[in-house]
């Protein structure tokens, strides 16, 4: 019976083992600069270099309750090391951080940067997501990853 | 090509301004390709040897801005990264330049002038602070008596590299303007506007500027010598003399914009001063060496004072109206001769002040004329001369008599 019991054990042992994932590390998934894309009539954002596209409707209707005037609101998008996509636009109060899924993006973090929404954001790819004004010189840099903002603070 | 070339400008412009605010890397990246396509444009359109070589010194331009983009570049371009994509570009103008049946030499020749360009450009930089450093130790060193040959020393290196950063900077202006082996009314707008951007680019005006001020700031300061005033009387005939020579071709060139046309008539406007001021210390250093000697002339700021009051005095001396005896206007004489006439005003003085229009060949001569009767007024006529009048009358009473007495034999 102990013998029996050993046995079961190890070839259970051996079945996990060969089932487990493989891990291919480590892997770098970051864009080096941001892509500014404006969403066709449909709402669809394609980026040509990297071969991604998704639908923005529901995102421009979550931050602006307009998912009609999609073409008017062009989005700044870029990914981290880790494979983040971080988007945001003029006018935007947040930057929303989504996670890539089975032909989805899922939000991950939605990081709430102005009370007023951002003038001429644009993202800069420094190891860390790096938001900028590009209209205010004195506006403090804002560095960001998919936990939420690491340095500086919202306005 | 000239409305490209505008926005080639004004590319490079705001470029520029990306650096004094926040700057999305995006938007530099842009610009950069931007600024490739249109070079790549301006290359495909190029029509002379000029053009190809104008591009090639705007690849030359924008490379050196981007440099320090690097990083971001080879990341972002894609497929070539920043080092292959100004490679491709060169490449692109030298398949343009042979296409062109473009000459090697004259190619050569331009590519050597813009050299020069550079270098004569470096070099004012150098002479600049170069210059800088010695009026400071001009400034330190005159209060100063112990350190009097040091401060001689100084001024002299001080008035050289004047003198040669005046010709560098000239130099430069004409090798700008060489490469284009023509008359500016014969030029395209291109080629004015190519050259517009070369003199902005080397900061000619400022230089011009920078030349007469610094010219002026060493004609203001203490302890210079009369020798000193007399060359610094030849490089202001000299610096405006050439400027009369590349002030009407820089108008020409600047014609379209009121700013630069406004600095053309600055550099006029403080070159008048210049010579003003050297006019001024000429003539009062000039009364100064005289009077130091003792001839005290009425004071006089031109070159008609100065002739009318030394012939004055001259004539005046010559008339003794004091009935002085005739060694003490003689050693007087002898005095300003050998101490200020032989030595220092007509081997010196004269020739500068003719040289540069302020005095006149005929008021030269009338000068000459004067010192020449005040030394005879004042020598005492020689015993030879006597002698020989003395042996003229008598051959002539001899010849008189002969022919008297040859006469009456005649009659016989």
């Amino acid at each position: 019976m102990k013998t029996a019991f050993c046995f079961i054990l190890c070839t259970v042992a051996f079945i996990i083992e060969g089932c487990s994932s493989l891990t291919l590390q480590p892997a770098d998934f970051s864009w080096p600069k941001e892509e500014l894309i404006t969403p066709d009539v449909n709402g669809t954002v394609k980026i040509p270099r990297y071969q991604v596209s998704f639908n923005s409707k529901q995102l421009l209707f979550e931050e602006l309750q307009d998912s009609v005037n999609v073409t008017k609101h062009p989005l700044n998008v870029i990914r981290d090391r880790n494979g983040y996509y971080f988007i945001t636009a003029k006018n935007f109060k947040n930057v929303y951080v989504f996670n890539q899924d089975e032909g989805a993006l899922n939000l991950e973090k939605k990081i709430n940067i102005s009370e007023v929404g951002l003038e001429a954001p644009a993202f800069n790819q420094k190891g860390l997501i790096e938001l900028v004004n590009e209209l205010k010189e004195e506006w403090p840099k804002i560095y960001m990853s998919n936990d939420g903002i690491q340095e500086g603070e919202k306005k | 090509m000239k409305k490209a070339l505008y926005i080639f400008i004004l590319f490079l412009g705001s470029v520029c301004l990306l650096n004094a605010r926040q700057t999305s890397e995006r938007v530099l990246v842009n610009k950069f390709e931007e600024t490739v396509k249109e070079l790549s444009l301006f290359a495909d359109s190029a029509k002379t040897v000029q053009d190809c070589a104008e591009i090639s010194s705007m690849v030359d331009a924008v490379e050196e801005k981007y440099m320090e983009k690097k990083d971001l570049l080879d990341r972002a371009l894609y497929p070539d990264d920043y080092q292959k994509t100004i490679e491709k570009l060169r490449g692109k103008l030298l398949i343009r330049r042979n296409d062109l049946g473009v000459i090697e030499t004259q190619y050569t020749r331009i590519t050597e002038l813009e050299m020069h360009a550079l270098e004569l450009s470096n070099k004012i930089d150098s002479l600049d602070s170069e210059n800088d450093m010695l009026t400071n130790t001009i400034k330190r060193l005159s209060g100063n008596k112990a350190l009097i040959d040091s401060l001689k020393m100084v001024i002299n290196k001080l008035r050289q590299n004047l003198i040669d950063r005046d010709e560098v900077i000239f130099a430069l202006v004409d090798s700008l303007f060489l490469q284009y082996d023509k008359n500016i009314a014969n030029m395209t707008d291109v080629e004015k506007q190519s050259i517009y951007g070369k003199l902005e680019r080397r900061n000619v005006f400022t230089g011009l500027k920078k030349s007469i001020e610094d010219n002026l700031k060493f004609l203001r300061s203490t302890n210079l010598t009369p020798a000193d005033y007399v060359e610094i009387a030849r490089q202001n005939n000299q610096f405006t003399s050439q400027w009369k020579g590349v002030g009407p071709k820089l108008a020409n060139i600047y014609l379209a914009g009121k700013k630069k046309t406004d600095e053309v008539r600055q550099v006029d406007s403080l070159l008048v001063v210049w010579s003003k001021e050297v006019d001024r210390s000429n003539w009062g250093t000039l009364s100064l060496v005289l009077s130091q000697n003792g001839i005290v002339l009425k004071p006089f700021n031109n070159g008609n004072e100065f002739t009318a009051n030394f012939t004055a005095y001259v004539d005046e001396l010559i008339k003794n109206p004091m009935q002085e005896p005739e060694d003490a206007r003689a050693k007087q004489f002898n005095a300003f001769n050998d101490n200020v006439w032989k030595n220092n005003i007509k081997p010196t003085w004269l020739p500068v002040l003719v040289e540069s229009g302020k005095l006149t060949v005929e008021q030269e001569k009338k000068i000459q004329e004067a010192v020449d009767s005040w030394e005879s007024a004042v020598t005492p006529i020689s015993p030879l001369v006597y002698i020989g009048i003395g042996a003229v009358i008598i051959a002539i009473i001899i010849g008189l008599a002969m022919r008297l007495k040859k006469k009456p034999d005649e009659q016989e």
